[in-house]
């Protein structure tokens, strides 16, 4: 999964946005790190959507402006959770194995 | 603000390289977040911007609309994907290969002329690579098309495919019947692969045709709102049939779906005719049935075809069942529907899709729901 979908889906886990919503909480989410772009964020709303990942949640008007809110659907939520579990999981060994190798030099010095 | 009205407008323009239904859905949601974003600031110019909206725009119109979970269709996809690649290479290789060709020609016939080379090269090697290249644009069409159901694109790379395949027979007939003398080997297998590969694509063009047809009907039925509910969810694969087709009707769609399944009687629809009156009853749909399609052909109203389809059962009154034969065989369905203030009359023609009575539907939607829509087309007494 690309980074940009997992911070879409991840910040529509905690419950529905709209676009701009979910565009500062990428932009927290990933510390700054990630400045998604809004044709981005609708190119990965758009594949998301087909994959019945995430749906529409209402519409409101807001300023005469359509706000969209987007939400996660009960298989997004589960591809969510078996990827973060994944990630978990890698990011546990890399960490674990760095460890082993720090002490392994540590050791030798 | 003139600060303001400045980026929408540059945003608008920057938009329209979106396909129309895809801004008819998106365009204001999308504006709102932009200028949004331009108002604060925080994302650099707003040329940078547009750029992005240009490359999404791409990734939008290019991008198969398939779901991941749709293996099969992604399989078949990559299959077509494929094909072109080696398509393009069977080209670029006859071109590449030109000069070898030429020599071993020269090597093989002393009295090889130049006059006999150039017409090898404008009869047989250009022709070929222009083949080549029509394939892989066909192929390319195809992969388009097949990625987001556009069925005339689909229908028309398989023409051309099968254009492209009649000349590759052709041409590699010809090859086998002359042997060595023209060809070498290496042509030959081109050829076959190419052959081979024009086959495959075909195939694909062709396979395609039933199912996104089907996932195309029940699509339609959700936007009509003409769906027919039971008690279990449908499989996973359907709802993203449903999601990918239903574009622009997405969330009624998925609305449609929790606890229930989705199944439309227009699976098969052949016709629907539209322009009867509102009040048109069953008993006058039969009286126009029984005048217009005559003594061979049995009307039975208030039946309908249970699935097997072979055994009409009475109890349905707004459908009216076609039959022939001494045991009154089932040829086809017609099926009185009101919708918001209009009725409108629908064809089925009999016979189980699929398997080889597949074939017989095939028959009946040919002949006997044809004469049936014609009956009712010219039917003055439903008008």
């Amino acid at each position: 999964m690309q980074e940009a979908t997992f911070l879409v889906l991840t910040a529509l886990a905690a419950g529905s946005q709209h676009g701009y919503g979910i565009l500062s909480d990428v932009a927290e989410i990933s510390g700054g790190r990630v400045q998604m772009r809004a044709g981005t964020l609708y190119a990965a709303l758009d594949r998301l959507r087909i994959d019945g990942l995430v749906e529409v949640d209402r519409e409101e008007v807001v300023d005469s402006r359509l706000r969209r809110y987007y939400r996660l659907t009960p298989r997004g939520s589960g591809v969510l959770a078996g990827e973060a579990a994944r990630a978990e999981s890698n990011a546990a060994a890399a960490l674990a194995r760095l460890r082993r190798h720090g002490d392994l030099a540590g050791g030798v010095a | 603000m003139n600060s303001t009205a400045g980026p929408e407008a540059a945003f608008r323009r920057w938009l329209r390289c979106y396909p129309r239904w895809y801004r008819r859905e998106h365009e204001d949601e999308m504006i709102a977040v932009l200028v949004a974003v331009a108002r604060e600031g925080s994302q650099g110019p707003v040329v940078a911007q547009c750029w992005d909206l240009v490359r999404s725009a791409v990734k939008v119109r290019l991008r198969p609309r398939l779901a991941r979970s749709q293996r099969s269709l992604w399989g078949a996809l990559r299959l077509v994907y494929l094909a072109a690649v080696v398509q393009m290479a069977v080209g670029v290789t006859v071109l590449a290969t030109m000069s070898r060709l030429h020599s071993a020609l020269a090597a093989h016939d002393a009295a090889y002329t130049a006059a006999q080379w150039h017409a090898e090269v404008t009869g047989v090697v250009h022709p070929l690579a222009l083949e080549c290249g029509t394939g892989v644009v066909a192929l390319l069409v195809l992969a388009w098309a097949y990625g987001r159901n556009q069925r005339w694109a689909r229908l028309s790379a398989a023409g051309g495919l099968a254009g492209l395949l009649a000349i590759t027979t052709d041409s590699l007939l010809t090859g086998l019947r002359h042997g060595s003398e023209v060809n070498a080997r290496a042509d030959v297998l081109a050829g076959l692969l190419l052959w081979l590969v024009e086959v495959a694509g075909l195939v694909v063009a062709l396979h395609a045709n039933r199912r996104p047809g089907a996932h195309h009907a029940y699509v339609t039925a959700l936007r009509t709102g003409r769906v027919f509910l039971s008690g279990s969810p449908p499989p996973d694969s359907l709802l993203d049939s449903i999601y990918l087709q239903s574009k622009a009707g997405y969330g009624r769609a998925h609305s449609a779906y929790p606890g229930m399944s989705v199944r439309d009687e227009r699976d098969d629809d052949m016709a629907a005719i539209s322009d009867v009156r509102a009040d048109v009853t069953p008993d006058e749909v039969t009286a126009a049935l029984r005048a217009g399609l005559g003594r061979r052909y049995h009307v039975l109203a208030a039946h309908r075809i249970d699935e097997p389809v072979l055994d009409p059962r009475p109890g349905m009154p707004g459908t009216i069942v076609v039959a022939t034969g001494s045991d009154r065989y089932f040829r086809a369905e017609v099926t009185i529907s009101r919708d918001s203030g209009r009725t409108t009359l629908h064809i089925k023609p009999g016979g189980l899709p699929g398997t080889w009575p597949g074939l017989l539907r095939l028959i009946n939607r040919l002949t006997v729901a044809r004469t049936i829509r014609n009956v009712l087309q010219g039917a003055t007494s439903l008008r």
